[in-house]
């Protein structure tokens, strides 16, 4: 019975990961088939990327001062509390900042499409707009994949250039460094092999969180329950395939770069 | 359509802040690693590596001069180790500078310095190699930290040794701190050296005031005088002994080069012989007139004269 079980949820696991493949094909067919939903795409830019700013920025914010305040005692007990603006630009450029801000981005945005979606389809609107002649999947899928694939990047920017902030006026709260100091240090530490990768990850961590909730959202059962079902679902989902291409993408950069 | 545009303009200013910021931090970086300005590049062979990957600084006199362009292995015992270095501080660098393996402080990156070169070498010209030194690692710290142990190990054992031959009585220092008679001999002779002190000072004293015959010598100048009086006669006979044997080597040069009787008795040997045979001549001569005269004593004529002979007695 219980092999029973297990078979049965690898199947739904796999038949998930096939349903999943297709439909990112079929949207990706979409993002070169007229018509281009430019209004929508901005709409959505701006509720994905505008509306998320402020929660990316003061989270990002909130853990460049905790990473330099829980770093900074371990690094002044060896003696290299001048390598502390080196190791947060290091450890935020590469890792906190993406994966941070795809994460919030996940439980905001992915949940939220997924709902939206799911709503829709309950509701019966995706049909009604494949009747009137507008395919649900350009206009409603298509610019909510683009969009958080544009703009989850551009948050992990500012996200890394907020953190940094954070970092250093934590550092000022002990003893005082000039600006100049602390990006002079944090830079010495990076390289293009710090920044290339983590930008590209961005990326695809916006192009599955668009995806993810798309999917889950489109795929709704029936019933308002459901609706809740593939919110929640689009954010554990979005959530684990995060970590998941971050693994792959630090596994290819260090293959790449031979780190 | 207000809303639309206002909406357009927010998204519009956050995409471009974000690529903003993407844009600065990769130009800040691409300074920070020369990427921007005009690059030589020169090479070093190295026996080790030790760690320095592509992008590593290098350091000339502690300014940032560029950074490590490639580290390639070339055979079993060398690495090629490319660097893009600034044109600006090229005339700064010398053909006979010399490359070392650093690192910034204990945890920091590897770094490569470049040692200043001599001014008759010239500065460094594209494609040049630049000769590498071997720089002190941790491992050589450590195999002088394991001798400087091996030996500390070692004075320990002798301090052991000694402390126990010490606390055991065996040796001079032992007696000197363990018996006590040895302190109270101490003690005589540093007494003794009291009285000694005592005396040289009494003595140092009566000398300062002038007393015996120390004390004159060190302050009457009427000594230093006579002194000084004697001093100028030995001048004037050390002068005239000078004359003298002037006049002596004179003398002798008369009798080397003269015609003189003395000169040839001096120089030439004949001039003995010859008198050495005169003499014996001589002595000839006197034996033949001694004998001559015995003859006639003996003769018979005088003997007729007996009476006269009793008067006249020879010896």
């Amino acid at each position: 019975m219980k092999i029973l079980r297990t078979n049965e949820s690898l199947n739904n696991f796999f038949s998930e990961i096939g349903g999943l493949v297709l439909f990112a094909r079929n949207v990706g067919q979409q993002f070169f088939r007229a018509p281009f939903e430019y209004r929508e795409l901005v709409k959505q830019g701006y509720f994905i990327g505008v509306k998320t700013l402020p929660l990316v920025a003061i989270t990002a914010f909130i853990m460049g001062m905790v990473l330099t305040l829980q770093s900074r005692p371990v690094l002044m007990d060896f003696g290299a509390g001048a390598l502390l603006p080196g190791m947060v630009s290091v450890s935020f450029i590469r890792e906190i900042g993406p994966v941070i801000t795809a994460l919030l981005c996940a439980g905001k945005i992915s949940s939220g499409i997924g709902a939206e979606l799911g709503a829709m389809k309950v509701t019966e609107q995706l049909d009604a707009m494949e009747v009137s002649g507008t395919k649900p999947l350009n206009f409603v899928v298509a610019t909510r994949v683009i969009a958080t694939t544009c703009l989850v990047p551009i948050l992990a920017f500012i996200a890394d250039a907020i953190g940094m902030l954070g970092s250093y006026l934590s550092i000022n709260m002990y003893e005082p460094m000039s600006v100049v100091l602390f990006f002079s240090q944090a830079f010495d530490s990076l390289r293009f092999y710090d920044i290339i990768p983590a930008t590209i990850k961005t990326f695809f961590f916006g192009f599955f969180i668009g995806l993810i909730g798309s999917y889950k959202g489109y795929t709704t059962g029936q019933g308002t329950e459901a609706v809740g079902m593939s919110a929640n679902a689009a954010v554990v989902s979005s959530s684990l395939a995060i970590f998941l291409i971050d693994l792959i993408a630090v596994q290819l950069s260090n293959l790449i770069y031979g780190i | 359509m207000m809303n639309a545009k206002h909406k357009t303009t927010k998204l519009g200013l956050l995409v471009s802040s974000g690529l903003l910021i993407f844009v600065m931090a990769i130009y800040y970086l691409g300074v920070k690693q020369n990427l921007f300005t005009d690059k030589i590049t020169v090479t070093s062979y190295l026996h080790d590596a030790a760690g320095l990957i592509e992008g590593n600084k290098i350091r000339y006199a502690g300014v940032n001069v560029g950074t490590v362009s490639g580290v390639r292995i070339v055979t079993d015992t060398t690495v090629l180790v490319t660097m893009s270095i600034d044109k600006k501080v090229r005339e700064f660098i010398r053909k006979d500078s010399k490359v070392e393996i650093g690192q910034e402080g204990i945890m920091g990156s590897k770094l490569l310095l470049i040692h200043p070169g001599t001014p008759e070498s010239g500065q460094i010209e594209e494609n040049d190699v630049l000769v590498s030194m071997r720089a002190l690692t941790i491992d050589d710290l450590l195999q002088d930290a394991k001798k400087v142990i091996e030996n500390t190990r070692i004075v320990s054992e002798n301090l052991t040794e000694i402390t126990e031959k010490i606390n055991t009585g065996d040796g001079d220092l032992a007696i000197l701190l363990n018996q006590n008679p040895v302190t109270p001999q101490i003690k005589a002779v540093s007494e003794q050296l009291i009285v000694v002190a005592k005396s040289a000072d009494e003595l140092i004293r009566k000398a300062a005031n002038g007393n015996g015959d120390l004390g004159r010598l060190l302050n009457d100048s009427l000594i230093t005088t006579n002194a000084v009086e004697l001093l100028d006669n030995f001048d004037s006979v050390a002068r005239e002994a000078a004359n003298l044997f002037l006049m002596l080597q004179l003398f002798a040069d008369k009798l080397n080069t003269g015609n003189g009787i003395v000169q040839a008795l001096a120089t030439d040997s004949t001039v003995i012989l010859q008198i050495d045979s005169t003499i014996v001549n001589l002595n000839d001569g006197i034996d033949e007139i001694e004998k001559a005269a015995q003859a006639i004593r003996e003769s018979w004529i005088l003997n007729v004269f007996p009476g006269r002979k009793k008067k006249k007695q020879y010896p």
